[in-house]
């Protein structure tokens, strides 16, 4: 990849040194405002306010990462932020006396980092497949259990705390860390990890389907925020020029979790006002002595009563000023194609319980064969394709997937083998945009690491791009260009169901599986579907698989039928052999569809 | 073993409070899906009500039984309106928004009882006497203190009412319909703001009851006495199972007996630790908690 | 006019955004078996949460008795004789048969009543007879739909809202479901049924509504919709 995309070693320097101008412009700066103003006696209470906002932004930007865009609910953020503060401060107070460069001051900014970033990797490996409620205790309990450990380590200072610190930390270095910390999150955020996140987020089972790897995106989102949250710890010790146990109770923990709720889930700047908002609202209300902190508790109830989505939503604050689009470009390379069965299914057999729903199924998908799985609701249909995409392992026999055995494979892994789903009851990410929706299907195809992601690299940028082009040319060939921009559920149901296709399609799979497309249509909407269908094949050339109820799309679409009954295949074969056959007829069909259609089926006869 | 089975008297007293507070946490879970984090403050505030009226009627200076009562009676009376004024003001109008503003909203509720109580009350614990002074019981070398005793009992009558209430009453089918389906629920003719004004009500009033007693306990009352054993107390609730009532009362008394044995066999700064670390533990080898069922999702 | 036991009036609901209901009007007259035929997401069940109360209308009226009801709470419905079986059933499955019917009979106190009418209950669904001790979790597809049929019923209702009654059934149970809605309804109950299966809902139905995208387009009683060549092209596959 690098010898496509790289250019000398010239280019790269520039380009690494470009993109974090904004960053390293802003030290002097700071440096300036540090030397002018900080360092005056009449400035001092401004400055110390400054700086915990600076700290507060560092947490709570952080701390968005998991809970408003990876949607995972963590209350435990001040245990990491212990964890960083203390290694650090444990490192300071053992270090040179002298430390001019401030580079051991950086190396202990590095290593609480690293401890902390250790540490939500520990905790977050094992309790980030709990959901919800659950994550969040166990968060909630790590964080007590790291204050009781401080509490009771001599090194650590136990009850009283370290002190005193050296207290190289000031107006500087906590406003460098800050704006390090948004930059950093808000390149993660544009990018197609930042996307990853939004999706686990969104819907778990749907991101799985588009290739992505849910779990490690969470572990990841943890453990990058807790890193930060370990920074914020090391530069809060050393301002302060002392640690102690009780700043780190789960209190902490809840406000920042406050800053992130009020700022609004996943919105930086959100975050970062809200941060701003809530460290200086209870300085503000110093005026009120012992009332301070019981306003304080009114003002937040009574800005979440107001403002349930918090300040700013899930918008940024630029998104409330008019902002411009790209344009499309040329259409992306086509695939080689493939002539080996692309879906090989034999003899699976699924139990839950004692039940079983599917039994002794055998299924072979040739490329750009399209096939239908019919029966009646609750035969197993569905099922088939959880089994096909991963989502649960047959209990008996095999699935080959373009020639490989998919068992003990993830969904995101098999969709990376070229399998791609829609949902009977469609699962977009609804909060996101008909464009993010296309764009999170491109993810899996996207080979740019993190740190490429944060430093804008090359590849970076050529495959944003890429994705750019491929995703409006999806959107365009479903005619839901105009719906670019518009959140996935604001989309009529005709549209998000044509948008779900699109988001499959974007994973550049082999087979495609549908479950109910037609479902909720109207006919002319069915019969431009049909039309739809037929075109995706010839165009993507990739093989469908079709369930679906309505028998006009089914026998007009489709090559070869499939059908099931409480989870046992009662027949296959050509649309017109099913139409006839009995057992069909008597357990789905019906006798009244037979009889109607007895004319229509003869006629056809006619003509072969 | 006398030491053992003293650590196990008081892992048990500890346990049913933490069990009555758990009981409001779980049923609150269990008909709205919201951890309530301002129940433990009500639980606070229960204490803090009777020592106002244990001042006023003189019963700090001649507690008697009676008197216990009456002050017990006024502080679940408080807290029941308590209870009802915290969801009909911060909960119920955010009860079609995502589940974590309600939360936020609760912490809020928490800190606003908590700072208001230091200001009403004053930040330093004031020492709380309600029962008569008796010298408790000795079988042998364990000594079961009068208060511990008197623990139990009111924690197993409160349970066994509770139980009761829950499987036996009209109320209590309601709240168990809400529990499983509150829409179905409501298509049966429950009324489900009712029903969770209900279940706020009762769970206040069994935290008061264990305010009372635990601040009879130490004896003490202080603003921020609520915070631990009401995180202490949702911990048991999450290791039952949430929703579940059964597991809301084992968890409070395998939390009660570990804290116990540890702090009696270890050291009592290792206690919080030990009651997050058998929680961890067993979510992440029960993630759904000791008597919780889980539930699949449908894809 | 008079007569209608439940009339909608320009319904409009909305989902945020979504205009879900577009100004739905038609009315149940007492002893009718009315049913709501149309394709998924066109706003049948959109249609019967509204008359029950589960969701606030945003326009329109719903005349039940000859009482306003948009907005009224779905309990106060219930004390009315007005008793909905969602879809999808909505059983309580870590609760026995009985409790589930029990709890259908939640706003009654007169206890012979509702033990006569476990009894009816049992008369009408043999099953669940046998089931009765069972929860109701473990019972199959079919039992399932016909508890929730028979807790229902619990209620007395005067109008009974039935969701899709033949999701997920195999046909023969669907004919037997079908066969004891008319039963039911022989018995004084007006029923409005949502189906996807509009051969069998037009064929016990005196009247019948066609829903697309929110708004009613076609009108009939059951016959003269099953003769209908626009309804027999969109519904019933030809």
């Amino acid at each position: 990849m690098a010898g496509l995309f790289g250019g000398s070693a010239l280019t790269q320097a520039r380009r690494a040194l470009l993109s974090w101008l904004p960053f390293v412009a802003a030290i002097p700066v700071l440096w300036l405002v540090q030397h002018f103003w900080a360092e005056q006696p009449d400035w001092e209470y401004a400055f110390q306010n400054i700086n915990h906002i600076g700290i507060a932004i560092i947490l709570a930007v952080s701390l968005n990462l998991v809970n408003g865009l990876t949607g995972q609910f963590s209350i435990g953020h001040a245990g990491f932020m212990a964890v960083g503060g203390y290694v650090s401060a444990v490192l300071l107070l053992r270090g040179p006396a002298q430390d001019p460069y401030r580079l051991f001051f950086i190396a202990s900014i590095a290593a609480g980092a690293g401890a902390a970033a250790l540490a939500g990797w520990l905790v977050g490996k094992p309790s980030l497949r709990l959901r919800g409620d659950y994550l969040a205790i166990v968060t909630l309990g790590f964080g007590e259990i790291i204050r009781v450990i401080i509490e009771n380590t001599p090194l650590f200072g136990r009850a009283i705390g370290l002190s005193p610190i050296p207290r190289y930390a000031d107006f500087t270095w906590i406003w460098t860390a800050a704006i390090a910390t948004i930059l950093i999150t808000k390149r993660l955020r544009d990018s197609t990890h930042g996307r990853a996140f939004l999706s686990v987020r969104e819907d778990e089972v749907a991101a799985e389907a588009m290739g992505v790897d849910t779990t490690g995106y969470k572990v990841r989102a943890f453990v990058i925020s807790a890193g930060m949250a370990g920074v914020a710890g090391a530069l809060s010790g050393s301002f302060e020029g002392n640690l102690s146990p009780q700043s780190f109770t789960f209190v902490r923990s809840f406000e920042v979790v406050a800053m992130v709720v009020l700022g609004g889930m996943g919105s930086i700047t959100g975050s970062t006002i809200a941060a701003a908002v809530l460290t200086l609202l209870p300085e503000y209300l110093r005026a009120l002595a012992n009332l301070r902190m019981v306003i304080y508790s009114i003002a937040l109830v009574v800005l979440m009563l107001v403002r349930p989505r918090g300040l700013l939503g899930t918008r940024e604050i630029w998104d409330l000023l008019p902002w411009r689009r790209g344009k499309g470009g040329p259409p992306p390379a086509k695939t080689p194609e493939l002539s080996e069965a692309l879906i090989d299914v034999r003899h699976a057999t699924i139990r839950f319980g004692g039940l079983t729903a599917v039994c002794d199924f055998s299924l072979t998908v040739k490329p750009r064969e399209l096939v239908a799985l019919i029966g009646p609701n609750g035969a197993g249909k569905t099922t088939v394709f959880n089994l096909l995409t991963g989502v649960y392992p047959p209990t008996e026999g095999s699935i080959l997937v373009r020639g490989r055995d998919t068992r003990g494979l993830a969904p995101h892994d098999i969709a990376h083998l070229g399998l791609a789903r829609t949902f009977q009851n469609s699962r977009l990410f609804r909060e996101l945009t008909a464009f993010d929706n296309v764009r999170l299907g491109c993810h899996h195809l996207t080979r740019e690491s993190m740190a490429a992601s944060v430093r804008k690299g090359e590849l970076a940028e050529v495959e944003e791009k890429w994705i750019t082009q491929r995703s409006e040319e999806l959107l365009a060939v479903m005619g839901l260009l105009h719906r670019r921009d518009d959140l996935a559920k604001n989309l009529p149901y005709g549209e998000q169901r044509r948008l779900e296709i699109a988001r499959a399609l974007a994973t550049d799979p082999k087979a495609l599986l549908l479950d109910e497309p037609a479902a909720g249509t109207n006919q002319k909407e069915k019969s431009e579907l049909m039309q739809l269908i037929r075109d995706i094949r010839d165009r993507f050339g990739v093989a469908v698989v079709l369930i679906e109820h309505d028998m006009k799309l089914v026998m007009g679409v489709s090559e070869r039928i499939l059908v099931l009954d409480h989870g046992v295949t009662i027949a296959q074969g050509l649309p017109r052999e099913i139409q006839t056959n009995p057992r069909v007829i008597e357990a789905y069909l019906g006798e009244k569809y037979a009889r109607e259609h007895a004319g229509q089926i003869a006629a056809g006869r006619v003509h072969q | 073993m006398a030491e053992f089975f003293q650590h196990i008297i008081n892992g048990i007293s500890v346990g049913a409070i933490y069990a009555l507070i758990a009981l409001g946490y779980t049923m609150v879970y269990g008909v709205l899906k919201l951890i309530n984090f301002a129940h433990g403050d009500v639980f606070m505030i229960g204490a803090m009500v009777g020592w106002y009226v244990a001042r006023w009627t003189g019963e700090s200076r001649d507690p008697s039984i009676p008197g216990a009562l009456l002050v017990t009676l006024a502080s679940m009376l408080a807290c029941a309106i308590l209870g009802f004024v915290i969801e009909r003001a911060a909960y119920r109008p955010l009860r079609n928004s995502p589940r974590l503003n309600s939360l936020i909203t609760a912490i809020g509720v928490s800190f606003f009882l908590e700072y208001g109580g230091q200001y009403v009350f004053g930040p330093n614990p004031r020492v709380f006497t309600v029962l008569p002074r008796h010298p408790g019981l000795h079988v042998g070398p364990v000594s079961l203190g009068y208060v511990d005793v008197v623990t139990v009992v009111v924690s197993v009558v409160l349970m066994f009412l509770l139980q009761r209430i829950v499987f036996h009453t009209r109320m209590g089918t309601a709240m168990r319909a809400v529990s499983y389906n509150s829409t179905v629920a409501s298509l049966m003719g429950v009324n489900i703001d009712l029903v969770i004004s209900f279940t706020f009500v009762l769970g206040s009033v069994l935290a008061a009851v264990a305010g009372i007693l635990y601040a009879s306990k130490y004896p003490s009352v202080q603003p921020l006495m609520g915070l631990m054993p009401g995180l202490k107390a949702f911990v048991a609730a999450v290791l039952g199972g949430i929703g579940n009532v059964p597991g809301a009362m084992l968890g409070g008394l395998v939390l009660g007996l570990a804290e116990q044995i540890v702090s009696g066999y270890l050291s009592s700064s290792w206690r919080d630790a030990v009651a997050f670390g058998i929680l961890i533990l067993v979510l992440l080898v029960r993630p759904t908690g000791l008597l919780g069922r889980g539930e699949a999702e449908k894809v | 006019m008079s007569d209608a036991l439940l009339r909608l009036d320009r319904l409009d609901v909305h989902y945020g955004a979504i205009h879900a209901l577009r100004g739905i009007s038609f009315e149940v007259r007492e002893g009718e078996i009315v049913t709501l035929i149309g394709a998924n997401g066109a706003g049948k069940t959109t249609t019967l949460r509204a008359i029950s109360g589960l969701l606030k209308p945003s326009g329109g009226s719903i005349v039940y008795r000859g009482e306003p009801v948009a907005g009224v709470k779905p309990y106060k419905l219930v004390a009315r004789g007005l008793s909905h079986a969602p879809e999808g059933r909505g059983i309580f499955p870590n609760l026995t048969v009985r409790e589930n019917l029990m709890l259908g009979a939640f706003l009654r106190r007169d206890q012979d009543g509702i033990e006569s009418d476990v009894q009816r209950g049992f008369a009408l669904f043999p099953i669940l007879r046998e089931r009765e001790r069972q929860m109701a979790g473990t019972l199959s597809g079919g039992e399932q739909q016909m508890l929730s049929i028979a807790r229902a019923l619990m209620a007395r209702p005067k109008l009974l809202l039935l969701d899709e009654p033949s999701l997920g059934l195999a046909p023969q149970v669907t004919e037997t479901i079908f066969r004891i809605i008319e039963e039911i309804n022989r018995a004084g109950v007006t029923i409005l049924l949502v189906e996807q299966n509009a051969h069998l809902a037009l064929g016990i139905a005196h009247h019948g509504h066609v829903l697309e995208t929110g708004q009613v387009v076609q009108s009939g009683t059951g016959q003269e919709l099953l003769r209908s060549p626009e309804v027999r092209k969109a519904y019933l596959g030809e």
